[in-house]
């Protein structure tokens, strides 16, 4: 997929649209998701969480900016990036409005970054995943 | 009152109830000593983004079972990731995301907890985040 940078951040930033579903789920949200290298598992506003009521897998302990960990819960979702579904992928829970896309989904993703053109190109590979598309 | 973000010993000691109150609203109060910062106050409750459900209570059960079950699989588990079913192991692997996987397709709506044996919760790195 091929996108513009969302002027919605300042400055703009990469995001792509997901489509989230529970595990073997056939109700989906699409959400946007920035682009979030530093991150190491994606995370998904509560709002999706709640409404598509993600199972809970374990717990792990997160630190942010402060690098102070604390207890998260880790859930876990089947996610539709670029038209591929990987299934039962670890999520975080927070209160921002949109979902990141951490290196727990962009290992499995080609990711090309042009700043000064302010777009971005991400595709994901073809290894043994199937296509789909949301109903 | 207005709260500063950063206090010092003396306005902590002065204004400690305020303080405290600011942060149970979930604001962090630095606290710093000497001017330099020593100690944050932050909100005693994190819910870890639970979301309430009572998927979630089930997930809680079986996270109970693991704490309880966990000191006696030691000896056969350590180090690696176990499923925990209807209070017992359903599986076992190396990677906990894989495991969590197979036992969707095995369990479907049934819940289940992934643990790793003898060792911490898995440390992951939001560095964009202020995480509460």
């Amino acid at each position: 997929m091929r996108r513009r940078y969302s002027t919605a951040f300042e400055p703009p930033a990469p995001v792509v649209p997901l489509v989230v579903r529970a595990p073997g789920g056939a109700d989906w949200v699409s959400v946007d998701a920035k682009i979030d290298t530093g991150a190491d598992v994606s995370t998904l506003p509560r709002h999706v969480a709640s409404r598509l009521d993600l199972p809970a897998v374990r717990v792990a302990r997160a630190a942010g900016f402060s690098g102070v960990p604390v207890e998260v819960i880790v859930y876990a979702a089947d996610v539709d990036l670029d038209g591929t579904r990987i299934e039962a992928v670890d999520v975080l829970v927070t209160e921002r409005p949109y979902a990141l896309l951490g290196r727990n989904l962009l290992r499995r993703a080609v990711l090309h970054l042009h700043g000064p053109g302010e777009r971005l190109e991400l595709s994901i590979g073809s290894s043994g995943r199937r296509r789909s598309q949301p109903k | 009152m207005v709260v500063p973000s950063s206090v010092g010993i003396r306005e902590l000691k002065r204004d400690a109830a305020k303080l405290v109150q600011h942060a149970a609203r979930g604001e962090r109060v630095l606290v710093t000593r000497y001017g330099k910062p020593a100690a944050q106050l932050v909100p005693a409750q994190n819910d870890g983004g639970r979301v309430e459900s009572p998927r979630m209570r089930a997930w809680e059960r079986e996270r109970a079972a693991f704490a309880r079950l966990e000191p006696r699989l030691r000896r056969r588990y350590l180090g690696r990731w176990v499923g925990i079913s209807a209070g017992r192991v359903v599986s076992v692997g190396k990677d906990p995301e894989a495991l969590a996987r197979s036992l969707f397709r095995r369990l479907r709506a049934q819940a289940f907890f992934v643990g790793r044996v003898g060792a911490p919760p898995q440390l992951v790195d939001l560095p964009g985040f202020e995480l509460r």
